[in-house]
C-alpha cells in the first residue's frame, strides 16, 4: 500500500459515520466556548437586578409596598431562572424587562402612598389651624366686646359728670343753648375792674367752676369772646375785649382746660346784648362769653389734635377788628 | 416511500409555521384596558409616564404582529411587557397628581391659612391729659 492510499483510507475512515465520535472533542470545544459567552446577562436583566436592589434598600418601599416588592422579586427570580436554564434568549429579556418594571412599580407605589399621607396630614394641619384661628377670633370678639362695654360705661360717667358740672355752673352764670353751641355768659364787672383786663381776685372762684365744667366737655372746642359797651372808641374797646378774653383763656388753661381747644376772641362793642344808653344795658354788654361748640362727632370722642385743627371763626365774632389768639 | 414520508413531514411543519394562533382575548383585553387607564389618569401629561405609555402601546402592537406571524408564545411575553409598562405609566401619573396636590395642601396649611394676630385694643376716647388744678 502506497503512502497516498494510506492517507486516503485514513481520511475515509475519519469521514465514515462510525468514526464521527472521534471528532467530538474538536467540535465540543467551540460549543463550550459559545456557552461561556452566553453567561453574560442581558442588559434587561442587569437593569432589573439594579432596580430591585434599589427598591429593596428603600425602607419606604419595604414598609409601604411590600406586596409590590414581592411581585418584583418573584418576576426577577423567574427571569434569573430562565437565564440560568436558557441563557440570553429573547424570553429571558422579556422576563427581565417585566421584572424591572415591577420593581419600579413598587417604588412608585411607595411614593404614591407617601403623597397621600402627606395630603392627609396637610388637611389635618389646615383644620387645626382653622380651629385655632376660630378660637382666636372668638377670644378677640370677647375682648372687643369687653372693651366696648368699658368704653360705654366710661362715656356715660363722663356725660354724667359734665351734666353735673354744668348744673353747678348754672347757679353762678347764665347758660344758654344757641346754634353756635352752649354759651356761658359771665358779667364783666364780676371779672374785671373798669378799663382793666387783669382778673379780680373774686373772679377766681367762678372761673374755677367754669374750668371744672369745661374739662368735662371732652372733645369740644371752646371760644372765649370778650365784649365791651360802647363807651370809648372802637379800637381801644377791641383791644380791651381781646385782652380780657386772653386773660380768661389763660386762667382756664392754667386750670387744666386743654390749650389746643381754647381760643380767645376780642369782639369789642360790636355785638351788644342790651341798650348802651342805659347803665344797666351797658353793664350787660360788658361781658365775657364762653362758647362750648357742639361736638362735630357723634359721641364727641375725636382726638384733640384733629378737633383743634377744625376750629372755625365764630360767626358772631367775625366783625372788623376781631383778632384770634393762636391756640397753641 | 421514504421520500414521500419526508415530504409529508415537511409539509405539515410548513403548515404549522404559517398558521397563526391568536393571543388569548382576555390578555389582550387586560393590556388594552391598562393602556386606556393610563391615558385617562393623565399619563400623557407627565414625561416619564408618557414614555411608558408609548412603550406599552409599541409592545402591544409588536405582540399583535408576533401572534399574527405565528410566534404566539413570545407574543404573550411581549404583551406582558406592554401591561407592565401601562400599569407603571398609570401609577406614575397618579403619583404625580397626588404629589402635586400634597405639595399644594402643605403650602396652604403652612401659609395659606393666616392666623390673625391678637386684636389691638379698641381706640378709646383720649382722657384729658391735664393736671388737676
Amino acid at each position: 500500500m502506497t503512502k497516498t492510499n494510506e492517507r486516503t483510507l485514513k481520511e475515509n475512515a475519519m469521514n465514515s459515520p462510525r468514526n464521527l465520535w472521534k471528532l467530538l472533542p474538536l467540535t465540543a470545544l467551540p460549543l463550550f466556548a459559545l456557552g461561556c459567552s452566553s453567561t453574560q446577562p442581558p442588559r434587561e436583566l442587569i437593569d432589573a437586578r439594579a432596580a430591585y436592589a434599589r427598591a429593596q434598600a428603600d425602607a419606604r418601599v419595604t414598609s409601604l409596598a411590600p406586596t409590590q416588592l414581592h411581585v418584583a422579586k418573584t418576576t426577577l427570580d423567574t427571569a434569573e431562572r430562565h437565564f440560568r436554564d436558557e441563557g440570553d434568549e429573547p424570553e429571558t429579556r422579556d422576563l427581565a424587562y417585566i421584572a424591572e418594571r415591577r420593581a419600579r412599580y413598587a417604588e412608585v407605589q411607595a411614593g404614591l402612598l407617601t403623597a397621600q399621607r402627606q395630603k392627609a396630614e396637610a388637611v389635618t394641619e389646615s383644620q387645626r389651624r382653622l380651629a385655632m384661628s376660630a378660637q382666636q377670633s372668638q377670644s378677640d370678639l370677647r375682648q372687643t366686646k369687653s372693651q366696648l362695654d368699658q368704653e360705654k360705661a366710661r362715656r356715660q360717667q363722663a356725660e354724667l359728670r359734665a351734666k353735673e358740672a354744668m348744673d353747678s355752673l348754672a347757679r353762678i352764670a347764665a347758660i344758654k343753648q344757641e346754634d353756635r353751641g352752649m354759651v356761658i355768659t359771665l358779667s364783666g364787672s364780676v371779672l374785671f375792674a373798669s378799663g382793666k383786663w387783669t382778673l379780680l381776685p373774686s373772679a377766681s372762684s367762678r372761673l374755677e367752676e367754669v374750668a371744672r365744667a369745661l374739662k368735662e366737655q371732652e372733645g369740644r372746642n371752646i371760644t372765649i369772646e370778650g365784649h365791651t359797651d360802647s363807651v370809648g372808641n372802637d379800637a381801644s374797646n377791641m383791644t380791651l375785649s381781646q385782652k380780657r378774653a386772653d386773660s380768661v383763656r389763660e386762667f382756664l388753661v392754667s386750670r387744666g382746660v386743654p390749650a389746643d381747644r381754647v381760643r380767645s376772641v376780642g369782639v369789642g362793642e360790636g355785638r351788644p346784648v342790651a341798650d348802651n344808653q342805659s347803665t344797666e344795658g351797658r353793664a350787660n354788654n360788658r361781658r365775657v362769653e364762653i362758647i362750648i361748640e357742639a361736638s362735630r362727632e357723634t359721641g364727641g370722642n375725636q382726638p384733640a389734635g384733629t378737633l383743634g385743627s377744625g376750629i372755625q371763626p365764630s360767626s358772631t365774632g367775625s366783625g372788623s377788628g376781631t383778632t384770634t389768639q393762636p391756640n397753641r | 416511500m421514504k421520500t414521500i414520508a419526508l415530504g409529508l413531514v415537511a409539509l405539515s411543519a410548513l403548515a404549522a409555521g404559517c398558521a397563526s394562533t391568536p393571543l388569548p382575548a382576555d390578555r389582550m383585553g387586560n393590556a388594552q384596558a391598562s393602556i386606556r387607564g393610563a391615558e385617562v389618569a393623565g399619563a400623557r401629561g407627565e414625561p416619564t409616564a408618557a414614555l411608558h405609555l408609548r412603550l406599552a402601546q409599541e409592545n402591544y402592537d409588536k405582540a399583535i404582529k408576533m401572534a399574527k406571524d405565528g410566534d404566539t408564545e413570545r407574543a404573550k411575553l411581549v404583551l406582558q411587557r406592554s401591561e407592565a409598562d401601562a400599569e407603571l405609566a398609570l401609577l406614575l401619573a397618579k403619583e404625580h397628581t397626588e404629589r402635586a396636590e400634597a405639595q399644594r395642601l402643605m403650602e396652604q396649611a403652612q401659609g395659606g391659612v393666616v392666623v390673625p394676630p391678637p386684636a389691638s385694643p379698641v381706640p378709646a376716647t383720649p382722657a384729658p391729659q391735664t393736671p388737676v388744678p
